[in-house]
Order: C-alpha cells, then sequence, then structure tokens
C-alpha cells in the first residue's frame, strides 16, 4: 500500500519535477522609445513555468484575444500596473497546447505584445465521437412522415381517410421518435450518422445524426405530431391537404433537427416555410393572407441572410465541405472580424426564426389567424428552430464573434422577456396573450445561451423542450375556448369552472406550469438560466427576475378571469360543455409530461448537459 | 469527320422546306403541325444519341464556321426540348386557326437559327444564326394578325430589334476592323495592342446594346413586357425560354470566349447592367397586374442574376450561369404553359384569373406555385439549386480576389427577398380565393407539359443537381 | 486610296443619322429606313476594314447583311401593313394598346 502510495506520488510529482522554468523581462528602452517584452515569442512545454521579471517603466500583463487585440478582456491578468517585481503564470494556462497571446495594457497601442507557444502551439481539436448506426433509423424518421403526405394526397376525395393516415403516420413517428431519443444516449458524440453524399464536388452530403441537444428536439415533434393531429380531427375543410401539409411541416423540422450539413440545413430550414405558409394562408382567421404574407417574407429575407453567412462559412474553412463538423474544426484559422460579421449575419437569421425583439412582429399576426393545429407547430416547433440553429450552426465555428455578441444577446434577450411579458399583460386576446408570453419565454432560453456556459446552455435547451409541451397546450386552451365561446377576449369570458370543472383543471394545470410553478417542466428551465446568469452576469439578474413576476401576472390574470369568478353574462355560456375527447387528451398528455419532466429532469437533463458541454468544447471555453 | 453531327440542323432546315410543300400537296393543317412537331422529336433524339450514346470526347469544328462541343450539344438540346414542348402547346393552343402550318415552319426556322448560334464559331455564323431566329419570330409575334396586341407586339418587337440588331453589327464590323479576324478563337487569341482599348470600348458597348436586347437587360428591355403580354402565349414561352437563353449563348460567345483576354474592359460595365437590371425588373414587376406583364418583368430580374455570373469569370460562375439559364428555361417554360392553358380556358391574362385555380385543377395549381416558388429560389425546388450555385460561383470568385464581386451576390439575395411580393400574390390568388366565373375544362395536352416541369422541379433537378452541374461546367470549361 | 480614317468617319455619320431617325420619328416607315441605314453605315465598315486587312471575310460578311436587310424589309413590311389594315396608321404614338 505504501508503495502504491510512494509509486503514484511519483507519477503526480514526475511532470512537475520536469517542468522547466522560462523567464520573460518586461521593459522598456531608457529614452521611452521602444517597450518590449524579452522575448516577445516564448516556446514552451506543456507544463512549463513562466515568469515576468520587470526592468525598467510600469508595465502589466494581460491576456489578448489575438495578437492585435488593443485592450484585456478575459484570461490572465497581473494587475495594476506596476513598476518592479515578478509575477508567474497561473499553472493552468500551461497545461494543454495552445498559444496565448498577452499585452502590456499601458503600452498595447505602442506595440508592447508577446505571445506564448505551448506545446505544438494549435489548441488541441476536441475530438466528438461519430458514431454511424447500422440501421438508418433517421432516414425512416424522414420518409415516414413524407410518404403519410403523399398518402393523405392520394385519399383527397375521401373526407375521413386523411386524418386517420395522419394519426397512424404521426403515432409511428412518435414510436420512432422514442426509439431515436433512447438510442441517442447520453453520451457525448453524434450517434446514428448516416451519410449520402449528394454532390462530391461541393462536398455537400445528407449527413444526419443526433446527440444530446437534436435528440429531446426530435423527441418534442414526435410527441407533438399526434397531438396536432388530434387536436384538429373535425378539420372539414380540405382535410387531405390540411393534413398531408401538416405531415410535410414534420419531415422538415425534423430534417431540421437531424441533419449536420449546412446547405442541407438551410434547404429543410426553408421547406418549414412552404406548408406553414399555406397552413396559415387557407385556414386562418380573418386576416390571413396579411399574416402569412408578413411571416412568409420575414422569414425567408433573414434566412437568406443566414445564407449568404453560411457560404462564407463554407469558403473560409476552404475544407470543400458543408458538413458542420468539419466546419467547426476549422474554426481556429477564422480571423475575429470574420467571425463578427459572420456571427452576426447568422444571428440575423436565427432571430427572426425565434423571434426576439424587435424582429418578433410576424408572431403575433402569425399566431392569431393561424388556425389551432398551426399554432400548435409554429409555437411548439419552430419557435425552437432559431434557437437551436444558433446552438448547433453558429456557437461551434464561431467562438469568438459569440463571446463578441453576448452583450447584444443579453440585451435583447432581457428586453425580450420584459417587453413580451408587458405586452403580454396588457392583451384581451388569450391567443396574443399566448403569442407574446412566447416571446418572453424564448428571451429566457436565450438568456441561457448568452452566458455560454454549460448550465446555461442546458438551462436553454431545457426551456425549449418545456415551451415546446406547453405553449402549444396554451394554444389548445385558446382553440377549446374559441370553439365554445365564439370569443377569446378574456374580459368576456368568466366562471368556465363551474360548467367545464374538469377541463378547467387541466387549463389550471397548463397555466401554472408555463408561469414556472416548481415540479413543472418550466420551472427547471428557468432556474438553469437564471443561476448560470446570475454567474456571469451577477446582478443583472434582477431584470429578468422582474419579467417573470410580469409573466406570473398576467398569467394568474388571465386564469382568474376566464375559469374562475362569476359565470360571464356577455358570452352565451348555455352551450359550454367539458372539451371534446380528442381535446381533452392532447391537453392530459401534456399535463403529464410537463410534470414528469418537472419531477425527474434528468431524463432529459443528462444528454442536454453532455451536448452542451460538446459544444463548448469545440468552441474552446472548456 | 463526318457531318453526322449537324444532323439536327439539317433536319430542321429540310422540314421547314417540306413544310409548305406537304401542305400544298394535302391541305390539311393539323397534319404539318403533328410533322414539325415530329421533326422536332426526332432531331431532339438524335442529339440525345449524339450527345449520349457515343459520348462527345474531342470538339468537331465544321469550316471554321461551326463547331461542335459540349457547350454546344447542351444549348442544341436545350433549344429542341423547348421547341418541342412549345410545339405540343402550339398544337392545341391555335386550335383551328389559319395559317398553322406557317406558325410551324417558323416555329422550326427560329429553332435552327438557335441551334445555329449554340454551335457557331465566328461572328458571321453567330449573326446569321441570330437574325434567323429574330425574324422568325418577329412573325410569330404576330401570327395572329387579327389580334390588335398581337400585331402591334410584333411591331414593336420588330423596329426595336432590328434596331439593337443594327448596334450588334456596327460592333462586330468595329470588333473586325479592330483585329482583321472574324473567327472567335482568332479573337480570343488576338494580342491587344492597349491603344485601341477606347475604341474596343465603344465595340463592346454596341455589342452589349444590341445582345442586352435579346436577354433583356436593362436599360434594352422595354419590349419584354409589351411582347410577353402581346404574342400568343406559346410564342411567349418559347421566346422567355428559348430566344433568352440564345442571347446568353452568344453573350457567353463574344464576352467570354472572343474578348475574354479583355475582361477588364467590360467587367464593370456589365456588373453594373446585372444590378440595374435585377433591381428595376423586380421593382417593375411589383406592380404589374397582368401575368404576362409581371411574367416579363421576373424575366429581366432573372437576366440580371445571370449577367452576374459573367464578371466573375471562372468555370464555377459561368457553369452556374449556364445551369440557372437552363432551369430558367423551364421555370419560365413552364410557367408560361400554364398562363397558356388558364388563356385557353377563357379566363383571361390578369391575376385575378388566378384566383381559385386551386380548385379547378389542382395539378395546374401546384405547378404554377411550383414554378413561382423555384423562379424566386426557395428550395427544394430546381431554381433553388441554380441560383444557388450561381451565386455560389460569384461568391466563390469575390473571396478569391475581387471584393467587388460580393456586392453582386448580396444585391441578388435581397432581389430575390423581394421577388417573392408579387410572386406570393399569384400563389395567394391560387390557393386562398374561391373561383370566380366559369371556365372551360383544361385539356389534356396541357397537362403532359405541366406534369413534365413539375417533376423536373421537383424531383430530377434537385436530386441530380450534381450531375446535371458538372454538365453545364463542363460546357463552361469549353469555352474558357 | 482614300485612307481608312475617311470610311470611318463616314460610316459613324451614317450611324448617327440612322440612330438618330430611329429615336426622333414617329412613322414605322421611316424608322425601317433608318434602321437600313444603320445596317448600311456596317456594311461600309465592313468592307473598307476588308480592304485594310487584306481579308476576304469582311465582305463576305456585308454581301450577307445585304441579304439579311432585305429579308428584314420583306417581313418588316409584312408585319407594319397588318399593323396598317387594323389601325389604318403607322404612327408609333398610336400603339397604345400594350403600354409602351
Amino acid at each position: 500500500m505504501k508503495r502504491l502510495f510512494a509509486l503514484g506520488l511519483l507519477l503526480v510529482l514526475l511532470p512537475a519535477a520536469a517542468a522547466e522554468t522560462h523567464t520573460v523581462e518586461v521593459s522598456q528602452s531608457d529614452d521611452g522609445s521602444s517597450y518590449y517584452f524579452e522575448p516577445d515569442v516564448l516556446q514552451v512545454a506543456v507544463g512549463d513555468i513562466v515568469r515576468f521579471e520587470w526592468g525598467n517603466g510600469s508595465h502589466n500583463i494581460a491576456q489578448a484575444s489575438d495578437g492585435e487585440a488593443n485592450s484585456y478582456v478575459s484570461g490572465f491578468y497581473s494587475g495594476e500596473p506596476q513598476v518592479g517585481g515578478n509575477w508567474t503564470l497561473p499553472a493552468e494556462y500551461t497545461e494543454t497546447d495552445g498559444t496565448l497571446d498577452y499585452l502590456c495594457e499601458p503600452h498595447a497601442l505602442m506595440g508592447m505584445r508577446g505571445s506564448i507557444i505551448v506545446g505544438s502551439g494549435a489548441a488541441p481539436i476536441p475530438e466528438i465521437t461519430l458514431e454511424f448506426g447500422e440501421f438508418p433509423w433517421l432516414s425512416y424518421l424522414l420518409i415516414i412522415p413524407l410518404l403519410g403526405t403523399m398518402w393523405c394526397w392520394g385519399f383527397r376525395h375521401h373526407p375521413e381517410a386523411p386524418r386517420v393516415i395522419a394519426l397512424g403516420t404521426t403515432l409511428a413517428t412518435l414510436l420512432l421518435s422514442i426509439t431515436i431519443f433512447l438510442k441517442a444516449g447520453s453520451s457525448s458524440g453524434y450517434r446514428l450518422m448516416e451519410e449520402y453524399v449528394w454532390s462530391s464536388q461541393f462536398g455537400v452530403s445528407l449527413l444526419l445524426g443526433v446527440d444530446g441537444l437534436s435528440a429531446p428536439m426530435v423527441l418534442l415533434t414526435g410527441i407533438l405530431g399526434p397531438l396536432t393531429v388530434l387536436f384538429a380531427w373535425e378539420e372539414q375543410k380540405r382535410p387531405a391537404l390540411f393534413f398531408g401539409l401538416l405531415l410535410l411541416l414534420q419531415t422538415a423540422t425534423l430534417g431540421v433537427f437531424v441533419t449536420l450539413d449546412y446547405f442541407v440545413f438551410y434547404l429543410f430550414w426553408e421547406v418549414v416555410l412552404i406548408p406553414m405558409f399555406f397552413l396559415v394562408a387557407i385556414w386562418g382567421g380573418p386576416a390571413r393572407r396579411y399574416a402569412a404574407y408578413k411571416f412568409f417574407i420575414y422569414t425567408f429575407t433573414a434566412s437568406l441572410v443566414m445564407l449568404v453567412g453560411f457560404m462564407a462559412l463554407y469558403f473560409e474553412a476552404g475544407a470543400n465541405t458543408f458538413s458542420m463538423i468539419e466546419i467547426a474544426k476549422q474554426s481556429g484559422s477564422f480571423a475575429p472580424t470574420f467571425q463578427k460579421w459572420v456571427f452576426a449575419a447568422l444571428f440575423i437569421g436565427f432571430a427572426v426564426k425565434m423571434p426576439m425583439v424587435p424582429f418578433h412582429t410576424w408572431l403575433p399576426d402569425a399566431h392569431v389567424e393561424a388556425p389551432t393545429a398551426g399554432s400548435i407547430v409554429l409555437a411548439g416547433i419552430m419557435l425552437k428552430l432559431g434557437l437551436y440553429g444558433l446552438m448547433r450552426a453558429a456557437l461551434a465555428p464561431l467562438p469568438l464573434g459569440a463571446e463578441y455578441f453576448v452583450p447584444v444577446m443579453v440585451a435583447l434577450a432581457i428586453v425580450s422577456i420584459i417587453y413580451g411579458a408587458a405586452l403580454s399583460l396588457a392583451q384581451t386576446d388569450l391567443k396574443k396573450l399566448v403569442a407574446y408570453s412566447s416571446i418572453s419565454h424564448m428571451g429566457i432560453a436565450l438568456l441561457g445561451v448568452a452566458t455560454l456556459t454549460e448550465l446555461g446552455l442546458a438551462g436553454a435547451v431545457y426551456m425549449m423542450f418545456a415551451h415546446g409541451l406547453l405553449s402549444p397546450a396554451m394554444f389548445m386552451i385558446a382553440g377549446v375556448v374559441l370553439h365554445q365561446l365564439g370569443t377569446r377576449d378574456i374580459p368576456k369570458l368568466g366562471g368556465l369552472a363551474q360548467k367545464q370543472p374538469y377541463t378547467a383543471t387541466l387549463f389550471v394545470a397548463i397555466f401554472l406550469g408555463s408561469l414556472g410553478l416548481p415540479g413543472m417542466a418550466t420551472f427547471v428551465a428557468e432556474l438553469s438560466v437564471f443561476v448560470a446568469f446570475f454567474q456571469s452576469h451577477g446582478y443583472w439578474l434582477l431584470l429578468p427576475i422582474f419579467g417573470m413576476v410580469l409573466t406570473a401576472g398576467y398569467h394568474l390574470w388571465a386564469l382568474q378571469r376566464s375559469v374562475f369568478g362569476p359565470l360571464s353574462k356577455e358570452v352565451n355560456v348555455e352551450k359550454v360543455h367539458e372539451a371534446l375527447w380528442y381535446e381533452q387528451w392532447p391537453l392530459f398528455t401534456i399535463v403529464t409530461l410537463a410534470v414528469l419532466f418537472g419531477v425527474l429532469p434528468q431524463i432529459l437533463m443528462s444528454p442536454i448537459t453532455v451536448a452542451c458541454y460538446d459544444i463548448l468544447r469545440l468552441m474552446g471555453g472548456v | 469527320m463526318g457531318l453526322e453531327l449537324l444532323f439536327p440542323e439539317f433536319l430542321l432546315a429540310a422540314a421547314a422546306l417540306l413544310l409548305p410543300g406537304t401542305y400544298l400537296l394535302h391541305r390539311n393543317a393539323r397534319l404539318c403541325g403533328q410533322l414539325a412537331v415530329a421533326t422536332l422529336a426526332v432531331a431532339l433524339s438524335a442529339t440525345w444519341v449524339q450527345w449520349f450514346g457515343e459520348g462527345l470526347v474531342t470538339p468537331a469544328s465544321y469550316f471554321g464556321h461551326l463547331q461542335i462541343d459540349v457547350f454546344s450539344q447542351l444549348f442544341k438540346f436545350a433549344f429542341l426540348t423547348i421547341a418541342f414542348v412549345t410545339g405540343i402547346v402550339s398544337l392545341a393552343y391555335l386550335g383551328e386557326l389559319p395559317h398553322r402550318p406557317e406558325f410551324f415552319t417558323l416555329l422550326l426556322t427560329a429553332t435552327l437559327g438557335m441551334l445555329i448560334v449554340a454551335s457557331a464559331s465566328d461572328l458571321l455564323t453567330l449573326f446569321i444564326g441570330l437574325e434567323l431566329a429574330a425574324f422568325s419570330s418577329y412573325a410569330l409575334v404576330a401570327f395572329q394578325k387579327r389580334d390588335d396586341g398581337s400585331t402591334e407586339a410584333g411591331a414593336k418587337y420588330l423596329l426595336i430589334g432590328s434596331f439593337s440588331s443594327a448596334l450588334t453589327l456596327y460592333g462586330i464590323s468595329l470588333l473586325y476592323g479592330l483585329t482583321g479576324t472574324l473567327s472567335i478563337a482568332s479573337l480570343a487569341a488576338h494580342n491587344w495592342n492597349s491603344d485601341f482599348s477606347g475604341a474596343l470600348f465603344v465595340a463592346i458597348l454596341f455589342i452589349t446594346g444590341g445582345l442586352g436586347f435579346k436577354v433583356a437587360a436593362v436599360p434594352f428591355h422595354a419590349w419584354a413586357p409589351d411582347v410577353y403580354q402581346g404574342a400568343p402565349t406559346p410564342v411567349t414561352a418559347f421566346l422567355a425560354a428559348g430566344s433568352k437563353a440564345m442571347g446568353f449563348v452568344a453573350l457567353l460567345r463574344i464576352f467570354v470566349v472572343a474578348l475574354g483576354s479583355m475582361l477588364i474592359e467590360w467587367q464593370l460595365l456589365l456588373g453594373i447592367i446585372a444590378i440595374v437590371t435585377m433591381t428595376v425588373g423586380n421593382l417593375a414587376a411589383l406592380r404589374q397586374q397582368d401575368i404576362g406583364r409581371m411574367l416579363a418583368y421576373s424575366s429581366v430580374a432573372q437576366a440580371g442574376y445571370i449577367l452576374a455570373a459573367f464578371p466573375a469569370m471562372t468555370e464555377l460562375a459561368l457553369g452556374g450561369a449556364i445551369f440557372h439559364t437552363l432551369v430558367h428555361a423551364v421555370m419560365k417554360g413552364g410557367a408560361f404553359v400554364i398562363v397558356a392553358a388558364v388563356g385557353i380556358a377563357g379566363l383571361g391574362y390578369g391575376i385575378d384569373g388566378y384566383r381559385g385555380l386551386a380548385q379547378r385543377s389542382q395539378l395546374l395549381a401546384l405547378t404554377m406555385t411550383v414554378c413561382l416558388l423555384s423562379l424566386v429560389g426557395i428550395p427544394p425546388f430546381g431554381g433553388f439549386f441554380s441560383k444557388f450555385w450561381l451565386f455560389y460561383g460569384i461568391f466563390q470568385a469575390g473571396m478569391a480576389g475581387q471584393q467587388w464581386l460580393l456586392w453582386l451576390v448580396i444585391a441578388g439575395v435581397l432581389n430575390s427577398a423581394l421577388s417573392l411580393f408579387y410572386y406570393l400574390r399569384v400563389i395567394r390568388n391560387i390557393y386562398t380565393e374561391d373561383p370566380q366565373g366559369e371556365a372551360r375544362p383544361f385539356g389534356e395536352h396541357t397537362r403532359y407539359p405541366a406534369l413534365a416541369v413539375l417533376l423536373l422541379l421537383i424531383l430530377l433537378i434537385p436530386l441530380e443537381y450534381d450531375y446535371l452541374l458538372t454538365l453545364c461546367r463542363d460546357a463552361a470549361a469549353s469555352l474558357l | 486610296m482614300i485612307p481608312l480614317l475617311h470610311y470611318v468617319l463616314f460610316s459613324s455619320t451614317l450611324l448617327l443619322i440612322g440612330g438618330y431617325g430611329v429615336v426622333r420619328n414617329r412613322n414605322a416607315i421611316v424608322v425601317l429606313m433608318s434602321i437600313e441605314i444603320m445596317l448600311t453605315a456596317a456594311n461600309i465598315n465592313f468592307v473598307a476594314f476588308a480592304e485594310f486587312w487584306h481579308d476576304m471575310g469582311g465582305q463576305v460578311f456585308a454581301l450577307f447583311v445585304i441579304a439579311i436587310a432585305a429579308a428584314e424589309v420583306a417581313i418588316g413590311l409584312a408585319i407594319l401593313l397588318s399593323l396598317y389594315k387594323q389601325r389604318d396608321t403607322i404612327e408609333l404614338d398610336m400603339l397604345d394598346l400594350l403600354r409602351w
């Protein structure tokens, strides 16, 4: 035992014993004409110690993001400028290969810079495991809803058949997505990968794969599929086209979630627009044409900007491939300015989809006019695409760009949280209220991403999932209310609990879940994001907390006015009854799931955390 | 070296001569139409066999006037296909109108002119081909001589067209004066003396003016809306798909091949024309109420996108431009096939005529929607792929050195977003409105072309774009 | 021997005259004639340059252009005639059925 201990001690001490100490002189010439570090480029081995010794003048040592930066942002720091003395670089900075740039703050502009090359100099590229599956699960996931679309279309002269086909297809997709979620597991890297080369000369391929980030999204899409179909069970107007488009929408969104190739990602991203446009334009409310138009043009324009960003990434990487994995590997060679511009382009594309204030104006229109099934997909899945895209496509290849835009993202997120909540408070239309609350909730998720920490990112993904369950449920409620009372105007409602006690219970559960009641899924997400945000930004947390107070306010107000209180006299309440079976079951399922994921968050949290850790690893932040 | 590669040209020439004779002997107009379509089908399959069956290894040159290479075969194939589809649609569209044999004869001669342009290897042959196609199309546009619009469109097309070809001719004569040769290959090899750059620029201006008319580039686009609106719709489809592609073939031959070494002289000129063309085209299309005029202005805008590839002058950009030219022929041709069908059904040529089209015919509505979304460049339809690789090529050239080319990409992308406004208006009418008024049923003859266009745009081009783009890049490589 | 410059000046003058005729005239027949003048200008260039370069290509081109011009007039007059039959006018200002 003693020997073993000694051996262990030796092993631990061996590297330390071998460590060499290097000295860098921090000085200036006597006449002040030149300021220098000597040597300015220092080559050290991994584990070596670097000591700085002051000569003439008052200097300090601060890490710089690159060889041209003029100020200290983050990293090692020797303190305020000092005269004489010495300082040793903390040991953790020389533990891995990489290049450390630093400068002297008062004299950076006079060219007082230096760099330390540790080991090979290149930051080690984190290895991300790629696991190709033996069975093409993901292809089936994409093909089955597509086949369902055509099948529905084939039965277009049959009023009853399309909905049965759609339900069958979505149930099959649900089973597949559960399987995929389970198979994806919670270890690092991509799983179930498939690759079909589409264009070898440009490196486009249908590269599919899931990780802890996409698997929950696939699961969410799978869950919402049958619920949407059930909720639209009584659709009378052109049912074949309606259900066909719903299934097509499901294919496209699943495609966005499982593809790992920028080109194909963009392809699916745009395909999402087409069925959604028709869903709003044909089955929507009175102003549906305007809403559909606005939705299409807003998101299309933004995604064109995003496309230019993708192309710039592709060319700058020079790897002749659109694969996200390969391009992320090149991120070390992207210049900071380039990263800023490209991140800005991608962020515009994603922010419109999220949507963040000030790009949000299409959302309330689209939601209010969309049929309930359209709203469910819009709120449940489509709003997630933006944030998912940000995490999947923008963070890993553009770490410096992302860091540069952290303040912007935080500001937009906070504004969205408060603005969304405040506008919700002012709405009387139940559906509009839910629409604005989506903006607020997605703001919380963006806030999580903006922290660029594992907990924050994980909280954001959890928020996407939780909101993806509860927001559709709120739209379903709005649908039920409109269906039975002919109005969604909250002041006109009241006392629904007396007429439909069971349904009202579900309403209450969903509203409380949405406002973040402990024990429900949203709470887990909000807690993680807020903790992460507090760690990175301190008391700025009070602003989003204030938004949460408003959120609680409008949820409770709406609940109290519509469900409780005396029976409304302004609308005809005679016909109010319990929600129909095809309305109750989806609501009940969602409440169950929200509680399940609120009580047992680790089911989702473990894969999500691993995936977020991978992203941060690729960004070089861990 | 046999003449068998020129078989399609000989066949069309012979048929164009025989057709009137057949009519005089048999007095059977319907037979003449079918004969013309059959001729086109034979020529098409002959090109197909020569191209794919035997494979085209080395370019074949005939008397220094014609040259058959990958580029020319590609476009010959495209022109014959366009003429074939136009022929089929015309059979139905013309119905029992008088003078049908003349119509089909003119269709054959116009196609012959295009084939000659596709394989011309000196400026004389090129010019003769252009004029042959142009004269035939003047008459085709004015074909319905009892119809005011058709005649007026014909007169306008004639006057502007011959004016512009006079300009081209003058430009060619200056070019000849500067170099002493008419052969495109010798022009390309010419050792330019920089003293003449002023005169060369004038020659380039004249040629740009003349060929800019063919592709409807701003400021030579004014004829397009009038002619597209007034001409019989199959002819419009033929012009929009074929004549425009022919203009690009001529532009490619003259600018990229003959004047490729003097890139610096015309690069900026074409770049500016490209940006102005796409912007003006899209802005003007926004407020059109007539579908023909709207598609005409959209055609102007598309010419702008394609022209943007010229200043880049890389194999990839030009390959993308050729690809987009061909896909544009499919989309625009397809859209006009639907416009013709809607017109025959008595629904008129306004955008309002498309209200509730989805409830009248699912297939036509779907095809129209796919064609329009393709024109915007929305995935997953064919137009997205050609447009993407077109801008990809320009982007690459821009990243490789000439930064200003990136502005062309940005302008193109913004314009695509702008174009969405007017295409969506038609799509909205098709799906969200209820049909108004009675319409005759749509015939079988438009169904098949519509279905073919649909399959091309949603299956063949998206799935096989890699192969098609390789073909286009080979064609571009044979130019450079 | 007349210097080349004179031919070029002459042909550019003809081109300008033709161009002016096309732009200013409202009568379709006159416009057609002006276009013919422009073609002639190009022809003079071709012949002069052919002589200068001692190359027959230019002269052949000129012959072809003459033929093309004749065909153009034929088809042009035919279309204008049918226009005249319908409108009783060939003034271009009257062609306003389609917005010009």
